[in-house]
Parts: C-alpha cells; structure tokens; sequence
C-alpha cells in the first residue's frame, strides 16, 4: 500500500483556512456573526437551506426538552449541545448515504440528521442500551471514553478502503479528545495506511472545565495533522454553510481515497458539560456573553430572512412542530416496555461466558417467582 | 548545523548549531572536550565486550546496543548538572554511561549479580540509579516520556531549577504516550527536553514504512513548541542543541523536541538477523558515520589531542573493561530471598500495604 508523503494542495477556496507551516491558518465563513455573506456560498436550494435550519432549531428544543425531563427524572444525563447546531447540523448535511459517524454523546443532532429514531436514542439515556442497529443509519453507538471513537472511525475506514468502498468514517471529537494517546495513534496509523476517515474535531472552548488554553500550546488543533502528514482545515463552527463546504471537501477527499483529513471547528459550548456540571463556576461571563452574540441560529435565521425564506410566523410554527415531534418520541420511548435483561448480555456477546450464563439463569430463576 | 522545524519560535535559530565549515567546541574546555571523547568510548567498548559475552554465554538474557549513537546520550548529558535527570529506553546502557554510572556494577546487573545497580534484579532494559539522576532504562517503548514529564512536573511544583532529559527513539514517537506527555509538558512550560534517538529502525521497521512525515522534529508543531534536528554522529552538534534547550527549559520557556538523526550500527538486539537492511547500508554508516572516529578527528582538528592522547586513553578504557567484567563475573548472585523486596514500597513480602 503506497504511503502517503505529505497532504495534497487544498483547492483554492480552503487554502486560507488550511494548516501549514509559519502561517496561522483563517477560520472558513460564509456568514459574519449577524448573518451577512462574507464568503463563498454553497450550491443548496431553498428547501435544503430551510431543512438545515429546522435540523438547527430541532436540536436546540431538543436541548431544552430533554434538560427538563431528566430534572424529572425521566433521563439518567443529557449533554446538551446548545450553541454548537451549526457544528453539528453542517456536518449533518454534508455526510452521504452509507457514510458511518462515531461521536461522543454530545452529538445526537448529527446522529439523528443521519437517520437515527430519536426515541432509540431516548431510550439509551433513560439508562438502557443501543437498541438501533448501528447498520440502518450508519450512526454508531454513542461514545463515552474520551476520544476512542477515533479509533473506531479509522478502523471503519481502513475497512472502507481495504473493501473498496465509496464511503467515508467520520470521528467526532471535542477539544479535550485532541490530548488523548488514543486520538494521536488512530489518526498516525490510519494516515500511514490511508484510511477513509475525516477526524471532526469540535472545539467548544471546553474540556468540561479546562478551557482550550490549558488542553495544548498549540495554536490551533487542526494544525496537529501536520504531525501526520495529513491536511488539517480550520472552520468558522457556528456558520452551518462554512461548516457544511469544508466537510463536503474533507469527505470528498476521504472518499477518493487520498487519506484522513482533519477538521477543527471553533464553537462555543453555550450549555453545561452534562446535567451533573455547573459552568458558572469556572466560564467567565464575558466568555459567555460573546459567544451568545455569535449564536449559530440566530446567524442562520438573519440570513434566511434576508433572503425572503423566514418570518416570525413560520418561527412560531416551527417551534410548535419541534416541540410537538420531540414530545411524542419521548411518550413513544417511555411507553416501550423495559428490555429484557438478556439482551444486555447478547448485544455484547456471541458466546456469553459460563460465568455470566449461570447469572443469567439464576436471575430468570428469580423472574419467574416474582412474577404472581 | 542544527535545523529548526518549528514555526512557533524560529527566533532561536541563530543560537543552534554550528555553523558549515567551521568547529564550534561551544563552552567545552579542553579537559570537557577529552572527558567527552572518553564517555563516547566507555560505552562503545563496554557495548563491545557485552557483545563478546553474550556470544561466549557468560551474558544473558536481551541484549540493546547503542554502538553507532553514542555521540547522542554523551553530548546531552554533557549539556546538564547536579540535580538534573534523565529517562532512557531499552537501548540504555550508553545513556547509563554518560551520566556517570559505573562499568562495574553495570556490568555485575546484566549479569543478574548482587553488585549491580538493581542488585541483579533489573538486568539489561531496568538499570537506575537515583543518585546519578538516571531514572531508569525501560523495556516499554515511550514509556520513559510521560515518567521524565513526571519528573519535571516534580521539578516545577518543588520550584527547583533542574531539567529532564528524555530519550526515546523513533518508534516510540508514533505512541499515544509520546503525544500525551509532550502535550502536557508544553501546556505546563514543564523543564523537560525531548531526544528522539532517530536511527532509522523502530525494530525491524523502516522509519520510511512507519512516520508519515519526514522528520519526528516536525511534531513539534503539534505541541506549539521548537523542534530542531541535529545530525546524531556529530557530539558538538547535539551538545549545541541541548545546551540552548536545557537554557530554555531552565528559563521557564517549556519544552523543547530534538530530533537527532543517527545510526544503529547493531541489529536491534543481540541476534537480530537483520533482513530488513543491507550490509551495504550498515557498512557505509560505519564508514562515514562513527560518532568516535569523526570526534577524535575533530579533537586533533581543534589541537585537543594527539593521535597517542587517543590511544592513551583507549588502553585506559580497554583496562577499565577488563576489571568491570571482572567485577561482574566474580560477584555472588542474589539470594532467592530479595525476590520480592525493592519492587513495592511499604508492601509485606506479598505486595500487601502494610
């Protein structure tokens, strides 16, 4: 297998935005933070422009939903992702068919765009396990050690590779994951044997609460691909259409075979880690404060209205169909009866051990006399 | 001449190297300067006679040699003081020598002997020596990183003005413990130095088949911190190198990420077959990249020494060996009943806190 001896030239669009050495690389955008076009526009019509937002505002409802209902006591935890829509939804859209995505567990918008039930996924943060089948949607299981989906979407991808298959592995990290072992061996390997995968990093100024500048000295995150060889774009995460030509090029190119590429996108986590953290306490106001003026929907419904494509009223109608759509995947997850024990135990073993067997059997025992 | 990679403080350049054609001896004295040349040659014979012994079966177990290198661990621990320390690798019995340990109970521990440093129980990949600042060889590749970012993290909160040197080669930089460590030693500013001992084989692997890039010092962009390449067989070049590195490390400036291109002259251990290589490669480096020979010129270059300076102190040398092997051969074994002590602190004889 030919081993791949530094990254290609990035077309000229993405070269400002692109990693190399003794210069600091330009965050690609479309939009200015008021929702004006400083930048290439991409080709996507007006249906498409409009169903990238309603991904956007889904996911924030979403947010605000599921925080309520796990104060309820109705989810074990919920990382809300408010703030970061564009990151995900840009993404979301740029991904294709028969494309597979392993992310973290802030990331069920991006996993939900690629076709996963929203109450499949409910149903694993009221504390069961994945019921989706991780083949329908290409929408792996959530991960929760820190960056080890890395590893998961390279070897995905050397696969897509070694089959000879149109299709790319998507790693979605944050900030913190860039310093773990995991995130450096997976993206060395997959670069030295040119896996199908774009390693999607998404900087949200946040390690829970280690801010960006005490994770590493470098610059920028994306400029870690140059230890690799490999290209690393810098993109503007809160500007859906930035985010959605720079992933369109990075799976493009993944997909042609040409290696991993890594993407770093600056966004801001506008929310708490989880439901069990308090941002207040280490996030200084003013931070907060700039960021809520670069909020990603609010840039996205300016330029929608500008265009003629968005008004209050269709906002009011969007936010009653959000609310109404999220609540029945809620009532329609909460109304599934509570898997069996057994399927714990099958979706983690072909052969279970004898140990585990004799557990099993010895809990159906007691099953049998609790049920009158 | 030493070249800087990084892009983040290419400022340091102009201090670094030598330049083309000309000698730079730096701050070495004389007496340094022969010192050194005496340090290069203890740890090409001692590797030599272990050689020898292993082949004779007076030696056993896995055997590392660092012949063709030793112009690396010489000049960097030159380049420190009293109260700095360093991390090795497998291939650790150069950078055992170079920071002062003893041929004697060097050789007594390969041979599993009382009077070695780990008291016989270490052997070969485990020889320390706190006294001496050698915080270990280690048979785990990059495992030696994160232990001296450790050690400079100590450094840091005790506020002591010592530094870490942390060798490792090639293949150790394509390991997850290589980016953590670096990572957090540059977050922190921590006093550490960064040796790559790149000689061009992780094992059996070509670094062209393994590093995606051309050059391990290139990584340095990853941490935000300098990288700079020397040419590992030419001891003034290195030294240069980290001595401006230790001053940075020193002044609180962070980390620094050396990458020193050299030979391995042997096979990876004592017994490696050698298939991924050529005679012709490994005879032509011998020839033109002998750290020793190229510094003893360099010695009669600047008018340090005499070709029987030279000879003089390789009769020393020879002798020196002599009695270590000695040493080694006439020490008793350890008694079975020290198994178990020197491996937990406030452990029973089972491993138990007391």
């Amino acid at each position: 297998m030919p081993l791949p001896h530094g990254p290609d030239p990035v077309p000229e669009k993405f070269a400002a935005c692109s990693v190399r050495l003794g210069a600091d690389p330009e965050p690609f955008r479309v939009l200015d933070p008021d929702g004006h076009v400083v930048g290439p526009l991409p080709e996507l019509d007006d249906a498409t422009l409009l169903a990238l937002y309603r991904w956007m505002a889904f996911g924030r409802a979403l947010d605000g939903r599921a925080l309520a209902i796990q104060r309820q006591g109705r989810l074990t935890v919920w990382a809300p992702a408010t703030g970061q829509e564009a990151a995900l939804a840009g993404m979301g859209l740029a991904m294709e068919s028969g494309d597979w995505v392993f992310t973290a567990y802030r990331e069920p918008l991006l996993l939900l765009m690629r076709g996963l039930a929203l109450e499949d996924l409910l149903q694993y943060f009221r504390g069961l396990y994945w019921v989706a089948n991780p083949y329908d949607t290409g929408a792996w299981p959530i991960q929760i050690v820190i960056a080890d989906q890395t590893l998961h979407a390279v070897g995905a991808g050397l696969g897509f590779r070694l089959q000879g298959q149109p299709h790319v592995a998507v790693a979605s990290v944050g900030d913190g994951a860039t310093s773990q072992g995991d995130f450096y061996e997976a993206i060395n390997f997959g670069g030295v044997f040119g896996a199908q995968a774009l390693i999607y990093i998404q900087n949200n100024g946040w390690a829970i609460s280690t801010p960006r500048a005490r994770q590493s000295a470098s610059q920028t995150l994306a400029q870690k691909a140059l230890a690799f060889g490999l290209p690393g774009l810098l993109v503007d995460g809160n500007d859906p259409l930035a985010v959605y030509q720079v992933a369109r090029h990075a799976l493009d190119r993944a997909r042609a075979g040409e290696g991993p590429i890594i993407v770093e996108a600056l966004t801001y986590r506008l929310g708490a880690h989880t439901t069990a953290d308090d941002p207040t306490r280490y996030q200084p106001p003013d931070e907060i404060a700039a960021w809520r003026g670069r909020d990603p929907i609010i840039r996205f419904r300016r330029f929608l209205e500008r265009r003629g494509l968005w008004d209050a009223g269709r906002e009011a109608v969007l936010q009653a169909e959000v609310l109404v759509e999220i609540d029945g995947a809620i009532a329609r997850a909460e109304a599934r009866p509570t898997p069996s024990f057994d399927r714990v135990i099958e979706s983690t073993w072909a052969i279970p051990p004898p140990r585990l067997r004799a557990y099993q059997a010895a809990r159906h025992a007691i099953d049998r006399e609790e049920t009158p | 001449m030493a070249t800087i990679v990084s892009p983040i403080e290419p400022a340091i350049a102009p201090s670094l190297g030598t330049a083309p054609g000309a000698l730079d001896r730096h701050d070495l004295t004389d007496r340094d300067l022969i010192d050194v040349y005496r340090t290069m040659l203890r740890i090409r014979r001692f590797e030599e006679r272990v050689k020898d012994l292993f082949l004779e079966a007076r030696l056993y177990g896995s055997v590392h040699l660092y012949i063709g290198e030793e112009a690396v661990a010489t000049a960097a621990c030159k380049a420190i003081g009293d109260g700095d320390v360093i991390s090795s690798t497998h291939r650790g019995h150069g950078h055992c020598i170079a920071m002062g340990l003893e041929t004697g109970p060097m050789m007594a521990e390969l041979m599993g002997k009382v009077t070695g440093y780990n008291h016989g129980k270490g052997g070969s990949m485990h020889i320390a020596s706190l006294d001496h600042g050698m915080l270990g060889a280690n048979g785990i590749v990059g495992a030696g990183i994160p232990i001296s970012t450790g050690a400079a993290l100590g450094f840091w909160i005790q506020e002591r003005p010592n530094v870490a040197l942390c060798f490792f080669g090639d293949g150790a930089a394509n390991q997850g413990a290589f980016h953590e460590g670096i990572n957090f030693a540059a977050g922190l500013k921590l006093p550490v130095v960064f040796i790559c001992e790149n000689n061009g084989y992780a094992q059996f692997q070509s670094v062209k088949q393994d590093l995606p890039i051309e050059h391990v010092a290139t990584r340095a962009i990853s941490y935000g911190i300098p990288g700079v390449i020397v040419q590992g067989e030419d001891v003034l070049d290195v030294y240069g190198a980290v001595k401006e590195a230790v001053r940075r490390a020193r002044a609180g400036d962070g980390p620094t990420l050396i990458e020193a291109k050299t030979y391995r002259f042997e096979g990876h251990f004592l017994g490696d077959p050698e298939p991924y290589r050529t005679r012709a490669e490994v005879a032509a480096a011998r020839a033109t990249r002998d750290p020793l020979k190229l510094f003893g010129a360099q010695l009669q270059e600047l008018g340090v020494a005499t070709a029987e300076d030279l000879q003089a102190i390789h009769v020393q040398i020879d002798d020196e060996m002599e009695r270590a092997i000695e040493f080694g051969e006439s020490s008793p074994e350890p008694p079975a009943s020290v198994l178990l002590t020197d491996i937990f602190t406030g452990a029973d004889e089972h491993g138990r806190a007391s």
